[in-house]
């Protein structure tokens, strides 16, 4: 397996550790979260396993081409719309929720819309660049942060904080039935792979599942997914974590370096995840407009010959942006993406119910 | 050419002498021994005298017969081929004897060049490696590459620019490993050069790019040897110009710049500390001024207590924001780096301790700046001297301003999205088509090969 597809799979990951997965999973800690997190561990592999398996089969095409060459135009339409849509939710709520965790933990002052902006500015050049920069960013960035972040994470699992029989105690409810948002948050971790809609462009490669990429996958899965749960409870108790709003962020501000340069782990840890949020919205928001301009035709905004057409949305990306951060309430967004999480089983049903078409008719 | 006989002057001699006879360097002579003639016409000036006496006259008057001496001269190596009066016009400016003998026109090339003698290298020394770099003649640096790349694919194709000085510039690659879109593309834009003087490497360079306003280089411009060496076996194509002592490589990506030749003749782990020093360097130098306004300006709390006590003690009386304290400062480094550079040898010792010294005590005493940000800005400036390449550390220097600027205005949180924004603009950078941010992990050679992925 190319290891750019690693890369789009683990960011998404590392981002949502931060974000509002731990926030849900945390909250159904009574309730099953063990059970789910186990269950939608499979899920989440087997939508890797189908996304890997359908577009192996069309190498250097993306989605875009394959739905304008194989289905009908209001077929094509309609499906890149709804994964555009979807695409840009997943961007915005990550968008939204750091800019909330930088004004509580890291600028105050700041005004909410200035901390956006100072995000927005970056995001949308990267929105704006080659599809196979984005690649190469990944990687640099994923070379500079990725010691960092196993820094971060094994300091936070072993310190004197840490008292295992809060996990012990959560472990005690490892026999009750599946909670269904919890399922689809555990899910959530793994849905990087649908990126690939975007990026299959570059994969030129046949790309064959064997065993070992699947297991590396497992394994790291496996152990974000328990850190992300684990951690907030080891650290601070099980009783009454679901009250935190950002579990992880409190959890890192419990931990003290205290021989370090920057004795509170939390500057770090929000500096470090930023980052990775950032490359996060970035690959959403990047595939929301490549979809948008697979979608529509783009003869009708063409000036000197240049397209304009992506500068178009990521100013309408922009300013629902500024509308929703104006509009949301911290209870609110979580709500939305509570509901967001709870949508994507039917995101998943639409994507094989698009797979199985272009299949379909691919064979014809 | 014209075959007219003219016993005196002949047409050809006349045109040349009309065109370039203003210049009293150009000589016309004619030899003659009983019934046989010859004449030469060349420029004084740029002629190798001694090599037209032995070459030329010495055989003629040897010689049996006019048919004799033309069939020597014809057999002669360095005999060169012109088309049209103007090619021939600007050979002769640049040291070709013209010699007719009966109706036909003969072309030398015996022309002196002063500039030859190879230099020490003076941008990047090095420790182990090669101490002599290139001379400012393009045969003798071509002869230097042949040396010490003994390989019979390796290319040279010599031709001229358009400009107005005509300099003869060479274009060197290994046929087997090159880039064969690269080689297209580099011709294409080379032919594109409508430039009216060109006369270094670094001035092609900048044509070469083809935009007005780049802020990193996507050429490497060296006057190693063996760094041209290194990165001609990886593919890379050299650009020459004569008159010049660097080389240009291309195409060159961020990492190219990266590297010191002395990485190789090092042992390992010694050039894998100066590795990781280099880059911590470049991060030094691209991030600390930042950071220490944003944990000045914005967030003291991140720093551990006594290390924010000392940093806020010693900024007692300083009467303006953190941002302007780095901005004045990193000012006055740029400009004593700039003056030290420019200034002759002699002085810049002095420029360098008034500046330093004298100036950083007195600035820090009339509490214009804190101790720490003396400590800070020297950093920076050491920082930067150990980026190997001239041209990446002119780069940095400038991308470290435009952090700053975006951390002045948003903070810590600005400091690492101002980052992801400087990655951002480099992953998306190209130089000939090679994708500039893209890391290769493969082994030495695979790694080595601009077409490797």
């Amino acid at each position: 397996m190319n290891r750019f597809l690693y890369y789009l799979i683990i960011i998404n990951m590392i981002a949502n550790i931060v974000a509002s997965v731990p926030r849900i999973l945390l909250a159904e800690s009574t309730n099953g979260a063990i059970t789910s997190m186990i269950l939608g561990t499979f899920a989440g592999l087997f939508i890797t396993i189908v996304t890997i398996k359908f577009y192996a089969a069309y190498p250097k095409t993306d989605l875009m081409e394959l739905l304008n060459t194989h289905t009908r135009k209001w077929f094509s339409i309609l499906a890149l719309l709804y994964f555009a849509i979807n695409w840009y939710i997943a961007g915005l709520i990550t968008l939204i929720t750091f800019t909330f965790i930088l004004i509580r933990f890291l600028t105050p002052e700041m005004p909410l819309v200035v901390i956006l902006f100072s995000l927005l500015v970056v995001i949308l050049g990267g929105i704006l660049i080659k599809t196979k920069s984005i690649l190469f960013m990944f990687e640099v960035v994923i070379v500079l942060f990725c010691p960092l972040i196993i820094f971060l994470l094994v300091k936070t699992g072993f310190n004197n904080v840490f008292v295992i029989d809060y996990v012990r105690i959560a472990m005690m409810h490892i026999n009750e039935m599946p909670s269904y948002s919890a399922l689809t948050a555990t899910s959530y971790l793994y849905i990087g792979i649908v990126n690939l809609a975007v990026f299959n462009k570059f994969f030129s490669h046949k790309k064959k599942i064997t065993f070992l990429p699947i297991f590396i996958l497992t394994i790291v899965g496996v152990v974000v997914l328990g850190l992300t749960y684990f951690a907030p409870i080891g650290v601070g108790g099980f009783d009454e974590i679901e009250r935190l709003i950002y579990p992880w962020i409190s959890t890192s501000d419990s931990i003290r370096m205290k021989f370090g340069l920057v004795e509170r782990l939390l500057f770090i840890f929000l500096l470090v995840f930023l980052a990775i949020a950032i490359m996060s919205i970035i690959i959403h928001w990047h595939g929301a407009s490549k979809l948008l301009q697979g979608a529509f035709s783009r003869k009708w905004f063409n000036w000197k010959g240049h397209d304009l057409s992506p500068f178009l949305y990521i100013i309408l990306f922009s300013l629902i942006a500024l509308i929703a951060m104006i509009n949301l309430t911290e209870h609110q967004l979580f709500k939305l993406t509570q509901f967001f999480f709870n949508l994507l089983p039917s995101f998943f049903g639409i994507s094989m119910f698009v797979f199985f078409t272009i299949n379909r008719r691919a064979k014809r | 050419m014209d075959s007219q006989q003219d016993h005196y002057k002949p047409h050809l001699f006349a045109k040349i002498i009309e065109k370039l006879g203003k210049s009293d360097d150009l000589v016309h002579t004619p030899m003659q021994v009983s019934e046989e003639k010859a004449q030469v016409l060349f420029l004084k000036s740029v002629i190798n005298v001694t090599e037209l006496q032995q070459l030329v006259i010495k055989p003629f008057f040897e010689m049996k017969s006019e048919e004799g001496f033309l069939q020597y001269i014809r057999s002669l190596p360095n005999q060169i081929e012109f088309t049209d009066e103007t090619s021939l016009l600007v050979n002769m400016t640049k040291g070709m004897l013209l010699i007719n003998v009966r109706q036909h026109y003969i072309l030398l090339d015996i022309k002196k060049v002063n500039t030859d003698i190879v230099q020490l290298n003076s941008l990047e020394p090095s420790i182990h490696g090669p101490q002599y770099g290139f001379s400012e003649s393009l045969e003798t640096n071509i002869n230097l590459l042949r040396h010490r790349y003994s390989e019979p694919s390796l290319v040279v194709e010599v031709s001229e620019l358009k400009d107005r000085a005509k300099s003869s510039f060479a274009i060197i690659y290994d046929d087997e490993t090159v880039d064969k879109n690269v080689l297209t593309l580099l011709k294409k834009r080379l032919n594109e050069i409508e430039n009216p003087l060109i006369q270094s490497s670094a001035d092609l360079e900048n044509y070469l790019n083809q935009r007005k306003a780049t802020l990193f280089p996507t050429t490497l411009l060296t006057e190693r040897p063996d760094r041209m060496i290194y990165n001609l076996t990886a593919g890379k194509i050299i650009v020459i110009v004569d008159g010049s002592p660097q080389a240009t490589i291309v195409p060159a990506v961020f990492f190219d710049f990266m590297v010191s030749m002395d990485d190789h003749y090092h042992n390992f782990w010694a050039s894998l500390l100066t590795k990781f020093l280099r880059y911590a360097g470049l991060f030094t130098c691209i991030l600390l001024p930042s950071i220490y306004v944003a944990i000045i300006s914005f967030n003291p709390d991140v720093i551990r207590t006594e290390l924010a006590l000392t940093v806020a003690g010693s900024r007692i009386g300083v009467p303006y924001p953190s941002y302007i304290e780095v901005l004045f400062m990193l000012i006055f480094i740029e400009l004593l780096t700039e003056a030290s550079i420019r200034l002759p040898k002699a002085v810049s010792a002095t420029a360098t301790t008034v500046g330093g010294l004298i100036l950083g005590t007195a600035v820090v005493e009339a509490a214009l700046a804190s101790n720490i940000m003396i400590i800070v800005v020297s950093l920076v400036a050491i920082s930067t001297f150990v980026i190997p390449i001239n041209e990446m550390s002119f780069s940095v220097r400038s991308t470290r301003f435009l952090l700053l600027l975006y951390t002045t205005f948003f903070g810590l949180a600005g400091v690492i999205v101002g980052f992801i924004g400087i990655i951002i603009f480099l992953a998306n950078k190209e130089s000939f088509g090679t994708p500039y941010l893209a890391v290769y992990w493969k082994n030495r050679t695979k790694e080595l090969k601009v077409n490797g992925k």
